[in-house]
C-alpha cells in the first residue's frame, strides 16, 4: 500500500510545528547545531568538487599552469571547515556531559555589580576538563584522502621529482630526500598514462602493463624483488604522477626557454 | 612501435647517457648497415682485485619479441671457462631465467653487473659445464690458472 492511500488528499500542514514550551530551548540548540553542521558538510563537499574540477581542468588544458594560490586556498578552506566541524562535535559531546551539568548548576551569585568580585575568583582551573580538551574527530576516509592528495599536489607542482615527505611511515620513520622516477620501468620512457598498483604502489605506463597483463590474468609484479601478484583490477590511474610529469615537463620547457633567452 | 622496440631504444639511449665503468654494449649492425636492436654485443670487465681482472669478456644478448616480458638470451663465446656457463656459452644465472628471478623491470645495466658479479662468485650448486665446475670444486689451483689464462685471451686494451 502506498503512502498516498493513507493520507487525505487535501492535507495541508501548519506553518509551524507546535512545541512544548519546556522543549523549545533544547530543540533550538539541537536544530542549530545540526543545520550548521549540514552546511559545513555541504561546503566541504563543494570545496572538494571545486578543487577536483580545477585540477582536471588544468590537466585537460595543456597551456595552463597550476596556480599555487588557488590550491593553497582550497587547502586552507578545507582545513578551516574541518576545524569548525570539530568545534561543533565538541559542543555536541559536552552538552550532556555530567561534569558540565554539575558545573552549570553550581551555586553562584547572580551577576550584579555588587557580586562581581566573586566572579573574578573563578579561574580556568575550575572548568571541567572536557571544555579545555581539544576535540579532533578522525576524518572520514574520503576527507582524509582528499586532504592528503591536495597537500601532495602542492608539493609535486614545485618539486616534481622529489619523494613526498611522509609524516609518519608505517615503521615510524620519516623519509625524505629521495628522487622519484618519472619513467615507466618497462619502457624506460616518461609516463603518459601512469597506472599504480594498489597492492604494492609500483607504477607503470598503461600500455606497457597492459601488454604484460592480459584480462583475468594474475601475474607477479614486473619489479624485481616485489612479492605482489597483480591483475588489471589492481591498477588505478595515478593522478599525482600525471601532475608530476606535467609539472616536470613545464619546468624543463621553461629551462630551455631561459637558456635560449640567454643565448 | 612494439613495447620491445621502445624499451630497447630507451635502453640504448640510457646506456649512451651513462653506463658502468669499463663496460661496453651496443646493438649489432645488419648487413645493410642498419642497427639491429634485438641483438647486442657487450663486454664485461673482470672486477679489479680478482683473477678475472685482466680481461674484458665478450657477451652476445638476443632479445626475444616478448622482451621485456621474457629475458634476453645471454651467451659468452663457445667453451667459455666458468662453472655456470654451458659449453654453448649460455649463462646460467637466475635473473636471466624467466622461470626464476627475471622481471621485466631488470635493465641492461643490471644484467651486465649481475654477470660481472657471477664471474668471480660462481654458484657451485648449478654446474653448467664439467671442466670448470670440477676444477672449481676440487682443484682450485688448476681453476685459478685456467681463469688467468683465459683472461689473457680477452685483454682489456683492444
Ligand atoms: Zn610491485
Amino acid at each position: 500500500m502506498s503512502e498516498s492511500e493513507y493520507l487525505p488528499s487535501k492535507l495541508s500542514l501548519p506553518t509551524y510545528v507546535p512545541l512544548q514550551r519546556t522543549l523549545v530551548k533544547e530543540y533550538e540548540s539541537l536544530f542549530q547545531l545540526r543545520t550548521t553542521q549540514n552546511l559545513l558538510q555541504q561546503q566541504k563537499k563543494q570545496i572538494t568538487e571545486h578543487c577536483d574540477n580545477y585540477i582536471n581542468f588544468v590537466l585537460d588544458n595543456d597551456k595552463l599552469d597550476f596556480d599555487e594560490n588557488i590550491l593553497t586556498n582550497c587547502l586552507n578552506t578545507f582545513e578551516n571547515l574541518v576545524e569548525s566541524n570539530n568545534e561543533i562535535e565538541k559542543l555536541k559531546s559536552i552538552q550532556d556531559h555530567p561534569d558540565i551539568k554539575k558545573f552549570a548548576s553550581r551555586e553562584e551569585n547572580d551577576c550584579k555589580l555588587e557580586t562581581l568580585d566573586s566572579f573574578h575568583n573563578i579561574t580556568n582551573d575550575q572548568f571541567p576538563d572536557i571544555i579545555k580538551q581539544k576535540h579532533t574527530d578522525a576524518l572520514v576516509q574520503a576527507d582524509f584522502d582528499f586532504h592528503k592528495f591536495l597537500k601532495n599536489v602542492l608539493f609535486v607542482i614545485k618539486k616534481p621529482e622529489d619523494q613526498l615527505i611522509e609524516e609518519e611511515e608505517d615503521d615510524g620513520l620519516a623519509i625524505s630526500g629521495g628522487k622519484v622516477s618519472l619513467k615507466d620501468p618497462l619502457t624506460l620512457d616518461y609516463y603518459r598514462e601512469p597506472y599504480k598498483s594498489l597492492k604494492c604502489n609500483h607504477i607503470f605506463e598503461k600500455s606497457s602493463i597492459l601488454a604484460n597483463l592480459r584480462p583475468n590474468q594474475i601475474k607477479q609484479c614486473p619489479i624485481e624483488a616485489c612479492d605482489s601478484s597483480l591483475s588489471i583490477n589492481d591498477l588505478v590511474l595515478d593522478k599525482l604522477m600525471v601532475i608530476r610529469i606535467r609539472s616536470f615537463k613545464r619546468m624543463e620547457r621553461k629551462d630551455d626557454a631561459d637558456i635560449e633567452a640567454v643565448v | 612501435m612494439s613495447l620491445c622496440n621502445i624499451r630497447l631504444q630507451q635502453e640504448r639511449k640510457q646506456w649512451r647517457q651513462s653506463h658502468p665503468y669499463g663496460f661496453y654494449a651496443k646493438p649489432i649492425k645488419d648487413k645493410d648497415g642498419s642497427l639491429n636492436l634485438t641483438v647486442w654485443t657487450a663486454g664485461i670487465p673482470g672486477k679489479p682485485g680478482t683473477k678475472w681482472e685482466e680481461g674484458i669478456y665478450p657477451i652476445r644478448l638476443e632479445f626475444p619479441l616478448e622482451y621485456p616480458s621474457k629475458p634476453p638470451k645471454v651467451q659468452f663465446p663457445k667453451n667459455f671457462y666458468h662453472p655456470n656457463v654451458y659449453p654453448s656459452g649460455t649463462i646460467c644465472l637466475s635473473i636471466l631465467n624467466e622461470d626464476q628471478d627475471w622481471r621485466p623491470a631488470i635493465t641492461l645495466k643490471q644484467i651486465v653487473l649481475g654477470i660481472q658479479e657471477l664471474l668471480d662468485t660462481p654458484n657451485p650448486d648449478s654446474p653448467a659445464q664439467e671442466d670448470a665446475w670440477k676444477s672449481f670444486t676440487k682443484d682450485r689451483a688448476t681453476y685459478d690458472l685456467k681463469v688467468r689464462q683465459q683472461a689473457k685471451r680477452y685483454p682489456k686494451q683492444q
